[in-house]
Order: structure tokens, then sequence, then C-alpha cells
């Protein structure tokens, strides 16, 4: 009884720890693609000095209170859960049209809800800023080609179970 | 006091059977066992607690090997553990997991080879390690495959993969830490995630709390009492509880220790059940004189109520043990925040507990009564002095005079205390 409970300790816990590979494979399948964009505090000249690992700062880390007045943003505390909605926009690109901290459904293919969690609130601007888990991008992919001082796009896939991958940064020329 | 030959045997067994599984060809006794089969002679009346305790006392050298297995696990574990912040290791690529995977794997079988045939610590030793190996395996994998984590459910699996060891297993290392895992867990669910993870409370309270019942081990009580306490407040913070449910919370783990019948159960539940609630009391008698704290003071009738059950359930225990005069520790847990200038009350209530075990101690020449409010007045005196010398004096002054009061008060208790333990027993006291 006990060898058998021992075998299958062992196969969990290989089996845990090779699920989160087979995950990150399957999120071409089950993923959404979405792009969103730099913000303007975002030091894009700062890249080639961080070694191995670059903090993006996107403009869907800001969200307006005034906009969405339904949640208390006074009371939250830093790194409580919040529900962000994205819309796609004309130009591809997406951005915040609700954030609440109750679940949040997504409407349409356009749309995507992600989750994110609540950093701090700005009071002069009027801001919250959020953190979706995908600031930290790891400098493996050749981006010579990005330049500094200008907005980039990135585009990532995003799985239900909240896998997030990068698949390109793009320079947006003006 | 008759002699039990099948006691005799079995000890005549433990001895062999170390003998037997030692290969330093050091003298070593497997304290472990020696407790656990004394304990059992306690139970059929062969000897006297006191007896047992002397027994074992003999033995305190702790297992060098112990020690020395212990750091070496120490130290490859934090070896492993940083080993995640390596470059090598942050690449999102199959073959790190595969590494992992054997890495885990070769510790697990050695271990468990180790365990069956040769030397039981040393196994537990290297399955200690592969547990650590699968966690930061876990914590790598998040990492690497840019996995966001919005909860503490990494630390779930981690926990049940901890008492499944145990329950494999059954040696103490595995145990505490499961319980640490499990705890920390907890601690990190809050502090990251602002949130309270009730898995970890289930794995806790039905997990590990069903072996602390059934080994009846004092450590293994005193880390459930302590995990406990800190799960509760974790909750009341993560939650953003009123404050005061914390009192409840503690009340509940008097009333668990209260209800044990055994000593190595009741008396770890119920000492840092007392403490946590000391401490809170401590805490209070601060914050309750803070204007902005009591205005947010809100006050929740069921918390009223679930505390009037308790209260109901504790005093319906002592009721049924004749242990009227412990009924002394509720003043702890009174909810006195209700009263207008709440903090003397609170800071009355922590000397009236401290003076009553002092007395009842002296009374009834139960030494480590006395030494409970000793300590219990030296801290609520500790409290009075912060309270009103912190503003009034100068600072170093504060120190000095705090250190020389408590020196003072230290050496008179002491006194007091050898002059009643002495006579009782023959030895030295410490």
């Amino acid at each position: 009884m006990k060898r058998v409970l021992f075998y299958f300790l062992l196969v969990l816990q290989a089996l845990v720890l090779i699920s989160f590979s087979v995950l990150y494979e399957r999120i071409d399948e089950y993923g959404q693609t979405i792009s969103i964009k730099t913000s303007e505090e975002f030091m894009s000249y700062s890249w080639h000095g961080q070694g191995q690992k670059m903090y993006m700062d996107y403009e869907i880390n800001r969200i307006n209170t005034n906009q969405f007045s339904n949640v208390n943003w006074n009371k939250m505390e830093r790194n409580e859960r919040v529900y962000v909605l994205l819309e796609r926009k004309e130009n591809g690109l997406f951005s915040v049209i609700n954030a609440s901290d109750k679940k949040l459904k997504s409407t349409n293919a356009n749309e995507i809800v992600l989750k994110a969690k609540f950093q701090y609130m700005d009071s002069t601007s009027n801001e919250v800023y959020v953190h979706y888990g995908m600031e930290v991008i790891s400098n493996q992919h050749p981006y010579d080609h990005l330049k500094p001082n200008v907005p980039w796009m990135i585009t990532l896939q995003i799985s239900p179970w909240g896998q997030k991958r990068v698949v390109s940064i793009e320079n947006i020329e003006e | 006091m008759q002699v039990n030959w099948n006691s005799i045997d079995s000890l005549k067994s433990i001895l062999l059977y170390n003998e037997k599984n030692n290969h330093k060809g050091v003298k070593v006794i497997n304290k472990n066992k020696l407790q656990k089969e004394g304990e059992k002679w306690v139970n059929e009346g062969i000897i006297s607690e006191e007896q047992l305790e002397q027994i074992l006392k003999l033995y305190t050298k702790k297992d060098l090997n112990d020690l020395i297995i212990l750091f070496a696990v120490i130290l490859t574990s934090l070896s492993l553990i940083t080993f995640i912040y390596s470059d090598w290791a942050q690449v999102p690529h199959f073959s790190r997991i595969l590494v992992m995977i054997g890495l885990l794997v070769i510790l697990y079988v050695i271990g468990d080879n180790l365990y069956r045939k040769r030397s039981t610590l040393l196994g537990i030793g290297f399955i200690t390690l592969g547990y650590i190996v699968f966690g930061a395996g876990i914590f790598i994998a998040l990492n690497i495959y840019n996995m966001t984590v919005f909860s503490a459910w990494p630390f779930i699996i981690w926990s049940m993969v901890g008492l499944f060891l145990y329950v494999l297993y059954n040696h103490p290392f595995l145990f505490v830490l499961g319980i640490a895992v499990t705890t920390i867990g907890q601690i990190y669910s809050g502090s990251s995630f602002s949130e309270f993870n009730f898995w970890l409370l289930i794995i806790l309270f039905f997990g590990f709390a069903h072996f602390v019942y059934h080994r009846a081990n004092r450590l293994f009580s005193y880390l459930f009492a302590v995990s406990f306490s800190i799960h509760a407040v974790v909750l009341v913070l993560a939650e953003s509880q009123q404050y005061y449910w914390l009192i409840v919370y503690f009340l509940v783990l008097y009333v668990l220790g209260d209800w044990m019948d055994k000593r190595t159960l009741h008396e770890p539940l119920k000492n840092i059940s007392l403490l946590s609630a000391f401490i809170l009391s401590m805490y209070q008698s601060f914050l309750l004189q803070e204007n902005y704290f009591m205005n947010e003071l809100e006050y929740e009738t069921i918390f009223f109520v679930v505390w009037f059950v308790l209260v109901g359930v504790a005093l319906g225990l002592k009721w049924q043990k004749r242990t009227w005069i412990a009924s002394v520790d509720f003043l702890l847990f009174l909810p006195l925040f209700i009263l207008p200038i709440p903090f003397v009350f609170i800071v009355i209530s922590l000397f009236l507990f401290s003076i009553f075990w002092l007395v009842i101690g002296y009374k009834y020449e139960w030494s480590e009564k006395v030494m409970l409010g000793t300590t219990a007045f030296l801290f609520s005196t500790f409290t009075v002095y912060i309270q009103y010398a912190w503003n009034a004096l100068n600072k170093s002054l504060f120190f000095l005079i705090g250190g020389l009061i408590l020196f003072l008060f230290g050496f008179l208790l002491e006194k007091r205390r050898r002059a009643l333990v002495n006579p009782k027993k023959g030895g030295t006291v410490k």
C-alpha cells in the first residue's frame, strides 16, 4: 500500500511540473491574442542596459477612476484583485473600457477580461495603477529592431488560465 | 512499584532495534521510540509521568546525527532555492523542467531506498530535499512560463504533497516542513494577494490536525497552535475583518485545548492561545488609544453572539472538568473595547490575569503557574511603562529605567520562585 502511495506521489509531482510546460504550448490553441501599447511614461531607452529582463509599462496599467466610479478605489488594499475589461479599438490596440472588483464578462471576440492586482491610487491624476503580471518580459528574442523614444506595440497571447506569451514587439511609427 | 516484565522486554527490544540500525558504531538511543513506549507505560499505570520525564531526561543529548543531517539538508535546500533565480534557470525551455524532474526522482528514490534499507534519518534527509526540489520546480516553472499567479494555489499543491509524504514516512521532519509550507503559503496569500486562502486552512485543520491529535506529540501541538494563530491573523488582516474577531479565533483555540484530555495536547494549545491573546491585548491597549482607529471600529452583533456561545462552551468545559480556577484565563478574552477608555480596562485585565495566577500558583504550589504569572506581570508592567513613558521621557532615559525596572522585578520574583520550588524538587532549578 505504501509502495503504491510512494510511486503515486512521485508521478504526481512529475506531472505537476510537466503540466506547466504543456500548458504553455497550448496557449496557441486556447488563448486569445491581444495587442497593447506602451505608455508615455515608459522609458524605452533603458532597454539595452537592462540585461535579461525588461520592465514594461503599458497604457492599460493606468485606469481612470472617474470613468469607473462604481468601485470604491479608496478602500482597496494593495494586491487586491481587480477585473479589467479591454476592447479592441480600430487601430488594433486594446484599451480599458471597464474595471471592477467584481467579475466581469466579455461579450464578444473583440473584448477580453483580464485579472489584475491593484497597486496604488494617484489622487492627483485620479488614476489607479494595476499590475497584470505581464510587465516583465525576458530579453530572449532578438529585439534589436526596437527604437527608443517611440511607443511600442506588444502582441501577446493570453490563455484562460492566466498564462501569457509574448508574440512580438513592434515600433509604432507615428 | 511492581515491575512489569513486558515493559522491560519492550525496553530491551527498543535498545536492540537501535543497535541493529546503527551503522556508525556510536551508541544512539532513538528517543522518539522511547518516548512513545514510555507514554504507553504511563497510560497503563506502570510508571508515573514524572518518572517518564526523568527517564527521558537521561537521554537529553540530542542525536548528533540529527543535527548534522539537518544542516546538510538546510544548506542544500538553500542552494536549490536560490538556484531558481539564476540565469540558467530562467529560460523557458522544457529541458529545465526535465532537469528538475530528474533531480526530483533521483532524490526521492535514493531517499526511499536509504529509508527502507539503511538509515532512516539519511533517507528522510533526501526525501526532504526531493520535496524542496518539487517546490522549487513549481516556482521555476511559474516564472519561466510567465504564469501569473493570482492566489496561493501552488502552495496548496506543495502543502498537500507534504501531508502525503508525512503519511507515508511518519517522520517529524516532514511534519514540521509540511506545516511550515502551509503557514508560509497562508502568509504569502495574505501579503501578495490580500486574501485568505481557505484551502490551506482546511489542509491544516483536517490534514495536519488529524496527526496532531493521534500522535499526541508536544512539538506537533505547538506547531499546529502557532500555525493556527498565524492563519487567524492573516484572516483578519487580509479579509479586512474587525480586529476583535481575533479574540474569538484565539478563544476557539483555547476551547479546543481545554477539550483535549491528553496533556501533550491541551497544554500547548492553551499556552499558545493565551500567549496570542496576551499579545493581542497588549497591542489593543495601544491601538484603542488612537482616534482614527476608534472611528473605524464597527460593532458587529454576530461577533457578540459567537462570543457568548464560545464562552458558554468554555465555561461548560470548565464545569465538566472541575477546573474553575482556570477561568481566570477568560480575563484575556473579554471584549473590553466596548467600554469607555478601553485601554485602561485592558491593562487592568492584563494585571489581574498575572496577579491571579501568581497568587493561585503560590497557594497551590504550582510552579509553572507562578512562572506564568510572573512573566505575564512583567509584560503587563512593560505595557504600562511604554504607554506612559514613551512620550513623557527622553528616549534613552526611557530604555534605562525600563531595563532597571525589569532587572529589579526579575530579581525579586526569581528569588521568591526559587524559595517556592526548591523545597519540592531536590535537584537544581534553572
